[in-house]
């Protein structure tokens, strides 16, 4: 997909790459946001934001990056940003600031009480380990994506998926386990 | 560890069933598409306001030239009346004073040469006006 938006791009068609660009890169985009900012609101403006930014940058993109490292590092930056412009004391390591963050946010009830236990433990997690949870499982991504998603090695995604498993299973009562060598 | 830490639990389901809703809200793609339009539509206003400011000064600059085109004419024929009165008023002296004193065989000869040099003068005069020479240099 990569490759035929940047061919689109090549061949000066940059109104369909960016057509084709939004549609791949819509919930990867939000994905990023959501995992930084904690609310769905917030995530949605970074976004706009970030596909307007996109729009106006698509002209000087030069293919010699990977296009997907690209997006995401606008993206890792624009909700870093919206961040430190919105709440410039608080910090989303604070589980009560996510869970505010989420209880705020208008839409996505959780389905039953099963999810909403689930939806709060991840609400407990560590900002980083919550971060790689919410972009692994939004689309089962390979880790390598994720990695890419949020700028940090692919064995540190791993550590914090792993680290993550063993905290929501406490979290929701299976017997805790003993992590080794992670 | 693995690359698949929560498999097979029920609980990586779980996840992948509550984070798979993690997405933009309905019409994402149309109200972007109404900010771009709106940032395009932004510059372009900019562009028309700059071109209409740019106009105005221009037209402002173009009637302050003007202005000053139309004092400097009127310098110009204030000191020309000026310059020319004088030489008449002379003129005017010397047939009035002088002729009596004069032969009156060198009368009109006298009378011819001074409007010679006045026309002579008058004549420079023009010159200058019509180069844009000062009229009141030596």
């Amino acid at each position: 997909m990569d490759e035929a938006i940047v061919e689109q791009l090549r061949a000066g068609r940059p109104a369909e790459a960016f057509d084709a660009l939004v549609a791949s890169y819509r919930r990867r985009v939000f994905g990023v946001a959501y995992a930084i900012l904690g609310s769905r609101a917030a995530a949605e403006d970074v976004a706009q934001e970030v596909f307007v930014k996109l729009w106006r940058a698509l002209g000087d993109f030069d293919g010699r990056a990977k296009l997907s490292t690209w997006i995401y590092a606008i993206a890792r930056n624009a909700a870093i940003s919206a961040r430190r412009r919105e709440r410039p004391t608080a910090s989303l390591s604070d589980e009560a600031t996510f869970a505010d963050a989420e209880a705020r946010s208008a839409t996505m009830p959780p389905a039953n009480e099963d999810d909403e236990r689930l939806w709060r433990a991840v609400g407990t997690l560590p900002e980083t380990q919550r971060q790689a949870v919410i972009l692994y499982y939004q689309d089962e991504r390979p880790v390598e994506e994720v990695a890419a998603m949020l700028g940090i090695p692919v064995n540190t995604v791993k550590t914090h998926l792993h680290r993550a498993r063993g905290r929501l299973a406490v979290a929701l009562g299976a017997p805790e386990r003993r992590e080794v060598g992670t | 560890m693995n690359d698949k830490p929560l498999a097979a639990d029920g609980l990586d389901r779980r996840l992948a069933r509550l984070m798979s809703t993690l997405d933009a809200a309905p019409g994402f793609e149309a109200r972007l598409a109404a900010r771009l339009a709106a940032e395009r539509r932004i510059p372009d206003a900019a562009a028309r306001e700059h071109a209409r400011e740019a106009a105005i000064r221009a037209r402002a600059a173009e009637v302050e030239r003007l202005r000053r085109a139309l004092r400097a004419r009127l310098v110009l024929m204030a000191a020309t009346a000026a310059g020319a009165a004088g030489p008449v008023w002379l003129v005017a002296r010397l047939l009035a004073d002088g002729l009596a004193a004069l032969p009156a065989s060198a009368a009109p000869w006298l009378a011819l040469a001074s409007f010679a040099a006045l026309a002579a003068w008058i004549g420079t005069l023009h010159l200058r006006l019509e180069r844009g020479e000062p009229v009141l240099a030596a």
